[in-house]
Formats: C-alpha cells, sequence, structure tokens
C-alpha cells in the first residue's frame, strides 16, 4: 500500500541543511497497523505529514496503492489525502466553533459527498461510536475522552484505507486511552491499514510491527 | 450552493464567537460603505442624474449664454425664439424663469414658488401629467388664457389631492387662474436642488403688469433654456448651430448680443442650480470617501490577516480533513463577504440618515430647496457591489495567505512552536503604512479646506451683515396695482417696520449680496468710455432705497445718496462703486457722468466702496445702483433691511404683527449674516464633512496601528520574555514596541505627505486655495497633520507597549 524509497527532508538554512528525515525506505501493506516510535525530534510526526501527504516537499519516492505521489501536483495529492486517508491526532483537533455533528460532516464535504448521503455517513458514525446523544454539542462540552471519540469518528467517517493516529492517546487517561486503542484495533480488523506514533509501549502492543526512528533515520523494524 | 451555504453558516458563527473582532470590522465596514453611499448619492442626484423626472434625460442639455468673459448668462425672450426656430438639431427648446406668488387671498394666502415657462416646456422635459393636461400652444402666446399646472406637492398639501380641482379656478397674486392639470409625483421642476409648487405660462406677466412686456425686450435676459437634442444628434452638432446663431444675433443686434455667445452643455454643467455649487466638491468628496473606504479596507484586511493567524490550527485540521486550497480560500472569503454585506446593510441605513446632513449645511433662504432623496434604488444596487467589492479587497489577501501550502498544522503537537512567519506580518506593517499614508493625505485634504474656509470667511464683504435682519416681502401685485401705488404700499411698509422698538435702520433693495440667487446685470453705455468691440458692457446691479448704503455700513466717497425725489418722477440717477469709476473713468470725477442703462440715460450721483457680491473671493467688480423706486415693477420683490443693535431675530415678533393680516406677503426672514454664508456654502459643506471624514481616517489609522502593534506584542511575548530575562529594563521594552509602531507611521507619513502635495495642487478650483502647495501655511497643515497623526499613533502604540512590560519573564520563556 505504501513504498518509501530514499525518502528526505530537510531545512535550508542559508548554506546548511538540517535533515529531519534520512533515508527512508519502508513498505507497508494493507491491512497491517504498524506503529512509529522513536524519541522526540526522532522524525515521526514530519513522516507522518509525508505519509499523510500534508508535507510536499521532500525528496525520495513515494507509492501509494502503487501510485507515484512524488510525481504529483498538489491537487492530485490533495484528492488521494481526501480519498484514503483518515487522521486522528493527540489534541484531538476538532474546530472548535462546529458541533460534534458539523465535525463529522466536515471531511465529508471536502470530499463532494452529495448532502443526504453524507447525513447517512455520519448518521451512521454517531450510532457506531454511541455519540448521537452528543451531535449537537461542541467540544468544549465534551471530556477528553469523547472528544477524541469524536476525533476517531471524524478519522473513520468517510471510509478512508489508511488512518494515521499521530500520538491519539497522549491527552487521555488510561481508561479512555484503553478504550480508543480498542477502537483501532476493532478498525484494523475490519480492513483499515493504521499507522500510529506512540511513545507508549504498551499501544504499540495492539500493532503488529513497530519501526523506530532516531535522528531522522529508521534505526530498527520488529514485528 | 449547498456548501456555500455551510460556509455562510460557520462564517457567521465564527463572528458570533468573536464579536469584539466582528463589530469593530463592521463598524469600519458601515462607516466605510456609509459614507461612499452618501458622497454617491448626493452625486447621483445632482450630477449624475439630476433630473430623474426626465425622459431621455441624456439629450436634455442647457443653453447659456456666454459673456467674452467666460461668465454664463441667462437669454431674453426674443433670443429663446430665434434659438429654438434655428437650431435644427433641438427637437425643442423650452424657456423658463422662477417666480415667487401668492396662491389664494387673505388669511388663506400662501407664498409659492413658480416656474413661469413655455408652453412646449413640459413636451421638451417629456414629462406627462397626472391629471388634465398641460399647456397648449395657444395658452404659450401673449393674450392666452390664464392658466396653470399644479405640482403634486401643492396639489396636496393645498387641495387634499381632489382631482376635481381640474378645470376649477384658483387665484394667484390675485388674478383667477384655470388649473388645467396636475404635474407627476416626482417632477419638482427645471432647476436641480429646487422644488417648485406650480408652473404658469411665461406671457402671463405681460397681462398681470399693465400690459408692459419685459418679454419683447432682447436686453432682458432673466430666461433660462432647456432644450432636447434629437434622437442621434451628437451634442457637439447641436453646439456648433448654436455658435452659429448667436453669431448671426450679434451681427443682427449688435447694441444687445455683440460679444455674446452661446454654448449647449448637459444639465450637469449648467451654471445654475445645486449642481453648479456643490459640482466640483462632490468631486473631491468622492475622491476623499473613496481614500477612506481604502482605508477601511486595509484596517479589516489586517483585521482578518490577525484573525486568520489565530486561526492557523483551524486552518491546519480543515487542510488535514481534505480541504483544499480552493475550498479554504472560499470558506474565508465567503466570510469578509458577510461581513462586508453585514458592514455594507448597516452602512446603507446610515446613509440614509447622513443623505440629509447636506440640508442640516444650508444657510436660511428664501429658495425652494428641495428635500434630499434617500438613496434610490441604483444607489442602493452600487453601494451594496461596492460592499461586495471591499469584502473581496480586503478578505482576498488574507484569505489566500491563510490557506497557503505548508500552513497546516504539523501532526503531532498542534502545530507546536508553529510560527506564522515574516509574510503576513510584513503585510500588516505594510497596511498599516497605507493606512497612515491614507490618513495623511484625507486630514491635509481636510486641512487644506479648512484653511481655505477661514482664508474666505476672513474676507470681509464691504458691508456689515451683523445685526441686520432681511424680510423679503412678495410683490403685492392687486390687479391693476400701479407702479405708485406699490410705491406706496413699500413705502407704507417701511414706516411701519421702521417704528418697531429697536429698529435703527431700514433699507429696501432688489436683490441681496452674496445669496444663493446670483445677481442681475444690465447693459451699460458709459459716457466718455469707449468698449473695445468684444466687450460685454454687462454690469451688475442692485436696485436699493434711499438709506441702503448707510444701513449696510457701505461708505459713501463720493457725491450723494438716494433720497425721496429719486423716484418714477425724478431724474434717472445711479450710484456706482469705485471699481466702475476706476474701470470706465479712470482720472475723471465720475459725479454727473452719464450712463444709458434700462434703455435711459441717468446720471451718476455718488461713488460708493466696492463690496463683495456674488462671491467672497471674487475680484471687485463694476457695479452700479439705481433707486428702487425708480424701477420698481409687477412682480418684483423687495427685500427690506431691518439694523438693530442687538439680536435681529429679536425683531421677529414686531415683523409678524406687522404682516398680521397678510402674512404670505413674507417670503422669508433671516439674520443677514446667516444668509450671506451662502457664499460659503461649498466650503463650510466641504469643511463640514472632509471634518468628518478626517476623524474617521484618524480613528481608522489609529485602531489598525493598534491592531498590528498589540499583535506584535502577543506574537512576541515570548522573545519579550527572554528579553526581560537577559536584563531588558521596562522602558528598553516600551522603547522597543513603540519603535516598531512608530517606524510604521514615519513610513506612512512620508508616503502620504508626499501623495498629499498633489492633492494640495489638485484642490483650488474647489476651495479658493492659492494652490501652491509649499507656502507657509500649506507647511503648517501637513505639519499639523505630522503631529496629529504622531500623538494619536504614540497613544495607539503606547496601550500595548505597556502591555509587553506587564509579560511575566519566566511563564513567557516556559511557554515558549
Amino acid at each position: 500500500m505504501i513504498r518509501l524509497q530514499g525518502v528526505e527532508k530537510y531545512y535550508q538554512n542559508g548554506h546548511v541543511k538540517t535533515f529531519v528525515l534520512r533515508r527512508i525506505n519502508l513498505d507497508i501493506e494493507e491491512g497491517e497497523f504498524v506503529t512509529i516510535m522513536g524519541p522526540s525530534g526522532a522524525g515521526k510526526s514530519t513522516l507522518m505529514s509525508i505519509v499523510g501527504m500534508l508535507d510536499a516537499t521532500w525528496e525520495g519516492e513515494y507509492y501509494f496503492l502503487d501510485q507515484p505521489v512524488h510525481k504529483m501536483k498538489p491537487k492530485e495529492r490533495a484528492a488521494l489525502n481526501k480519498q484514503y486517508i483518515g487522521f486522528v491526532f493527540q489534541s484531538y483537533h476538532l474546530i472548535d466553533s462546529l458541533t460534534v455533528y458539523e465535525n463529522l460532516d466536515l471531511p465529508l464535504s471536502y470530499r463532494d459527498v452529495k448532502k443526504a448521503q453524507r447525513q447517512s455517513l455520519v448518521a451512521e458514525a454517531l450510532d457506531r461510536f454511541h455519540i448521537v446523544g452528543k451531535k449537537d454539542l461542541f467540544p468544549s462540552q465534551l471530556s477528553g475522552g469523547q472528544q477524541q471519540l469524536v476525533g476517531v469518528a471524524r478519522a473513520v467517517v468517510g471510509n478512508p484505507k489508511l488512518i494515521l493516529a499521530d500520538e491519539p492517546t497522549g491527552n487521555l487517561h488510561t481508561g479512555q486511552a484503553e478504550e480508543i486503542m480498542e477502537l483501532f484495533k476493532k478498525l484494523n480488523e475490519e480492513g483499515t491499514t493504521i499507522i500510529q506514533v506512540t511513545h507508549s509501549e504498551k499501544n504499540a502492543t495492539y500493532g503488529n510491527r513497530v519501526v523506530h526512528l532516531l535522528d531522522g533515520w529508521v534505526v530498527g523494524q520488529e514485528s | 450552493m449547498g456548501q456555500f451555504f455551510q460556509d455562510l453558516r460557520y462564517g457567521l458563527r465564527i463572528l458570533t464567537k468573536y464579536p469584539g473582532f466582528a463589530a469593530v470590522a463592521v463598524l469600519s465596514i458601515a462607516l466605510g460603505i456609509g459614507v461612499n453611499t452618501t458622497v454617491y448619492s448626493w452625486i447621483e442626484v445632482f450630477l449624475l442624474r439630476p433630473m430623474p423626472w426626465v425622459a431621455d434625460g441624456d439629450r436634455i442639455a442647457v443653453l447659456e449664454n456666454l459673456a467674452p468673459s467666460g461668465e454664463l448668462l441667462t437669454s431674453s425672450y426674443p433670443d429663446y425664439r430665434d434659438y429654438r426656430a434655428q437650431v435644427p438639431s433641438l427637437a425643442g427648446l423650452s424657456a423658463f424663469q422662477d417666480q415667487p406668488l401668492v396662491l389664494g387671498e387673505g388669511r388663506e394666502a400662501r407664498r409659492i414658488w413658480a416656474e413661469r415657462v413655455s408652453a412646449d416646456f413640459f413636451d421638451v422635459l417629456g414629462v406627462h401629467p397626472q391629471a388634465g393636461r398641460f399647456f397648449r400652444p395657444e395658452e404659450g402666446a401673449a393674450g392666452g388664457p390664464p392658466v396653470a399646472v399644479l405640482g403634486d406637492g401643492l396639489w396636496h398639501r393645498r387641495f387634499g389631492a381632489d382631482p376635481g380641482i381640474v378645470g376649477r379656478t384658483i387665484v394667484l397674486d390675485r388674478h383667477p387662474l384655470t388649473v388645467v392639470g396636475i404635474a407627476p409625483p416626482s417632477f419638482l421642476g427645471a432647476t436641480v436642488g429646487l422644488a417648485y409648487d406650480l408652473w404658469v405660462p411665461l406671457p402671463l406677466e405681460r397681462q398681470w403688469n399693465g400690459g408692459r412686456d419685459r418679454l419683447a425686450q432682447r436686453s432682458d435676459r432673466s430666461l433660462h433654456l432647456l432644450g432636447r437634442l434629437r434622437a442621434g444628434t451628437p451634442l457637439a452638432a447641436a453646439q456648433a448651430e448654436v455658435r452659429g446663431v448667436a453669431q448671426r444675433l450679434a451681427r443682427a443686434y449688435p447694441d444687445t448680443n455683440q460679444g455674446i455667445g452661446a454654448t449647449l452643455r448637459p444639465v450637469r454643467q449648467a451654471s445654475y442650480g445645486a449642481q453648479s455649487l456643490l459640482g466640483p466638491l462632490l468631486a473631491v468628496l468622492a475622491g476623499i470617501a473613496s481614500l477612506v473606504l481604502l482605508m477601511v479596507c486595509a484596517n479589516v484586511a489586517n483585521l482578518l490577516l490577525a484573525r486568520a493567524t489565530a486561526r492557523r490550527r483551524e486552518l491546519g485540521i480543515r487542510a488535514a480533513l481534505g480541504g483544499g486550497r480552493g475550498r479554504l480560500v472560499r470558506q474565508l472569503l465567503t466570510e469578509s463577504l458577510s461581513l462586508s454585506l453585514l458592514g455594507g446593510i448597516v452602512g446603507l441605513l446610515a446613509a440614509f440618515w447622513m443623505t440629509d446632513a447636506l440640508s442640516a449645511l444650508l444657510p436660511p433662504t428664501h429658495l425652494p430647496v428641495a428635500a434630499m432623496p434617500g438613496p434610490d434604488g441604483r444607489v442602493l444596487a452600487a453601494s451594496l457591489l461596492l460592499s461586495l467589492v471591499a469584502g473581496l479587497l480586503f478578505g482576498t489577501v488574507p484569505a489566500f495567505q491563510a490557506a497557503t501550502p505548508g500552513l497546516p498544522l504539523a501532526l503531532g503537537e498542534g502545530g507546536r512552536g508553529a510560527s506564522p512567519g515574516r509574510r503576513p506580518r510584513a503585510l500588516r506593517n505594510l497596511l498599516v503604512v497605507a493606512e497612515v499614508a491614507l490618513a495623511t493625505l484625507v486630514l491635509v485634504g481636510a486641512g487644506l479646506f479648512l484653511r481655505a474656509f477661514e482664508r474666505a470667511r476672513a474676507i470681509r464683504p464691504g458691508f456689515a451683515p451683523e445685526h441686520v435682519l432681511l424680510v423679503g416681502v412678495t410683490d403685492p401685485g392687486p390687479a391693476g396695482y400701479g407702479r405708485e401705488a406699490a410705491q406706496g404700499f413699500y413705502q407704507r411698509l417701511a414706516e411701519q417696520l421702521a417704528a418697531l422698538p429697536g429698529v435703527s435702520g431700514i433699507a429696501m433693495a432688489e436683490k441681496v449680496p452674496l445669496g444663493f440667487e446670483g445677481g442681475s446685470w444690465e447693459e451699460a453705455g458709459i459716457e466718455g468710455y469707449a468698449p473695445p468691440p468684444t466687450e460685454n458692457m454687462k454690469i451688475f446691479r442692485n436696485l436699493v432705497s434711499p438709506g441702503y448704503f448707510s444701513v449696510l455700513r457701505i461708505p459713501l466717497l463720493a457725491g450723494r445718496d438716494f433720497g425721496p425725489r429719486d423716484d418714477l418722477g425724478g431724474a434717472p440717477v445711479i450710484v456706482v462703486n469705485d471699481t466702475f469709476a476706476r474701470r470706465y473713468l479712470p482720472g475723471v470725477s465720475p459725479l454727473g457722468r452719464h450712463v444709458r442703462v434700462w434703455g435711459r440715460t441717468a446720471t451718476i450721483v455718488g461713488v460708493v466702496a466696492t463690496a463683495k457680491y456674488g462671491r467672497l473671493a471674487e475680484a471687485p467688480q463694476p457695479y452700479l445702483y439705481a433707486p428702487l423706486f425708480q424701477h420698481l415693477d409687477a412682480g418684483m420683490g423687495v427685500v427690506f433691511h431691518l439694523r438693530t443693535a442687538g439680536d435681529p431675530e429679536g425683531l421677529l415678533p414686531g415683523v409678524r404683527r406687522t404682516f398680521g393680516s397678510d402674512p404670505a406677503l413674507v417670503g422669508f426672514t433671516a439674520p443677514m449674516s446667516e444668509y450671506v454664508g451662502a457664499a460659503l456654502f461649498p466650503e463650510r459643506t466641504g469643511v463640514a464633512v472632509l471634518g468628518c471624514l478626517g476623524a474617521l481616517a484618524l480613528v481608522l489609522a489609529a485602531l489598525g496601528l493598534y491592531g498590528v502593534v498589540s499583535y506584535s506584542v502577543t506574537e512576541r511575548t515570548h522573545e519579550i520574555g527572554i528579553r526581560m530575562a537577559l536584563g531588558a529594563s521596562r522602558e528598553d521594552v516600551v522603547l522597543e514596541v513603540l519603535g516598531q509602531g512608530m517606524r510604521l507611521v514615519a513610513a506612512g507619513l512620508a508616503f502620504g505627505t508626499l501623495a498629499s502635495l498633489a492633492l494640495a495642487r489638485a484642490l483650488p478650483g474647489i476651495s479658493g486655495n492659492t494652490g501652491r502647495a509649499g507656502s507657509a501655511a500649506d507647511w503648517s497643515i501637513f505639519a499639523a497633520v505630522a503631529v496629529l497623526l504622531s500623538g494619536v499613533a504614540l497613544a495607539a502604540n503606547y496601550l500595548p507597549a505597556r502591555r509587553a512590560t506587564e509579560v511575566d519573564p519566566v511563564a513567557a520563556i516556559q511557554r515558549g
């Protein structure tokens, strides 16, 4: 599903290049649940941004479902992102001014899904994640766990093939974290490919492969 | 469409979430749109559609005579007939003049303003009656039946909108007339800015005037002419024909027409009417109002840039969820446009109120000034369009800036350490520089107007209008009333008014100088002066009673004032001003010299000091006075000048008692010092409006500056914390923040001053300014604006600078 070959990312300061990622070679098959681990500054989030096609300024080759992302124009990458990828963030990143319903509706509206179909998909997601009663509330009216639940619901509402989760339980207490990780596991079992970034060894156990990053290099992988 | 409404809904929700931001933005836009709508509304009323009631208004043109000096003149009836017959490009040419009349009799009598018009007047204008008919050709001929057309206002006011009035007889100046029709509600008459109540055929005056026919005299130039171009005929072609006719008339009638040319021009360029007073001023106001709107756009753009920076997280999430750049730009633009529309609507509501402000600036006048119409559909549409354009103007750059690729949140900790970068900051700084430059322009413009106004106000008019009450009295004109009887009437009235307590002097005159009405003039032949062939001996004049010069404190330099014997039975005499004497009779005593005027030879019996007659800024011009009672005529109103030691309005109760039985005789009463304010009306209006715009510009610049510096302090909290931790004192921090803001102010002032120098050269036509930008007086305006703006800017900068000193270094560093 994902093939990175010699991917590098750096910032240019005058004549000095500061590398964030170095010669990344990584293959991820469809249906995998991959965990990326490493200390702060290792390049985990940058790698996720590149895989999620939010970052376009890198070098190397990136194939997504056999399509050469590195040759694509920004619009084509955005289209691929919209069609196949959902995001879950550590800080939930719900839009404060939108209700739970509208937050779930937003990615669908960006995918130009017809209104009737959007209503049906959002209703289904609300039901699936047991948050129907919260649909008219604003994020500030929810607990952290509930917000992340909405964040996951928003990531999957468009039925993505790939979910990128960056420290999805970083702001949650243990009980809520377990609930979210169980949810990811279930989604993975249903066929969704998941890549998560985490510092938590426990969370890593939910996946089937761990990739270790250090100073921008892949320093190891374990299944 | 669904997505548009979704964007709109979210946009409005964002606005309600940040009410302070929304209020400042909406209010700024409302002021900008309100001011522009008001000025555009005035332009529409006075310049673009001065006669909205006229069919095919672009084919209507004003025919005016042209003096060799370039001054535009009214026409005589014989000239009118010649132009009407000899200009084939004109489908019709009508003549008109205004006149106050008394409608009804006794206690029911009311003074109204009428237009005496040629029979084809309404046909030429393409106006249709709402009831009855307009004039027939025979009614416009000498000896035609006495008929009248009512205006809609008078019809409602006086006759309760009774359609049965058509065919009935009314009494006008004590003469019976038959009402033949009622003009449509929108029709107010042929002079822009005035509203007439009634129309009568031109020749009626002859019948009311005991058979004396002033219309027959080619020298009696008292008619305005309005023509309709034939369809498809260019104005230039008709102009050439009109010039040709003027040349033929000058050859055929050299006594009256030598040197007199003619011109045909659009109504907005006519030498009479409100547009002639306000046209040049409106052009300047439109320019300044546009600058203010640009300031508003810069201000709101700045606010939006700041908000977009604060919304980076939200925009990043949207981008991560698949919101492409176009979609985000559309979302942000929808928000900007909803802001601009909200502001536009509030501005339009304000414009309805502001449009009438012009009326409030009017000095007292006896003329029938039309009520200012509120903005019409075209103005409303244009303003809403302007709002949308403004929305695009201030929304586009921030929207594209905010939706720039690469902005989206960093995955991980919510865009930790994500900085908005230098570009938005530079853009905001640039906008503030532009705002300060524009504010400089607006303030210098207002300052130059104020200077010109003060300069004009400082000019002494050459007479003393203070402590003088004017009482305009219309012609008593009963049927068969002779000129002697009229003289007796006015003299008796003068005795009664002179006996009022507090009146220390009284005089009568036909005209009041420096009013809205302009002056009258006569062709004069001066003994001992041989004018060059092209010189038009048109001399402005007034008809005055004995005592006029002393009541108005006009110094008598030689000879004598008029006396009681200078009446119909006396020998024709005149008094001239010293400019007349120097111009036409240099080196000799003018006393005893003869002047051929009004078709008679009059003797100069006195010389008085030159005063200002038409405009305060006018150059000294020859002027002559003739005894009122040697020229008293039917239809001629007289203005009493009552001097008192105290407040002239204190005389009003006594004046009302004097006219108790016949109040309609009083056309107007006003303190003369206010009445002559008409001479400064454009300047006064300019100062008032530009003063408001200047204040608005100052507030906008201060807001913009405050916003930018305040936001910058928030952005730099971490940096300021580090500076303070490294030993920076509070004074150092204040100076650092103030320095940042004041550098922007200095740049804006520099650009604004350069642009203002160009503006100063554009102003002289309006304000009487010398146009020599660079004179000491002008530099003092530039300096005052620089000091004022710097002072306000310093205050706007100081508040965020103070806030910067309250940064807790430890907390700021930890947050960073």
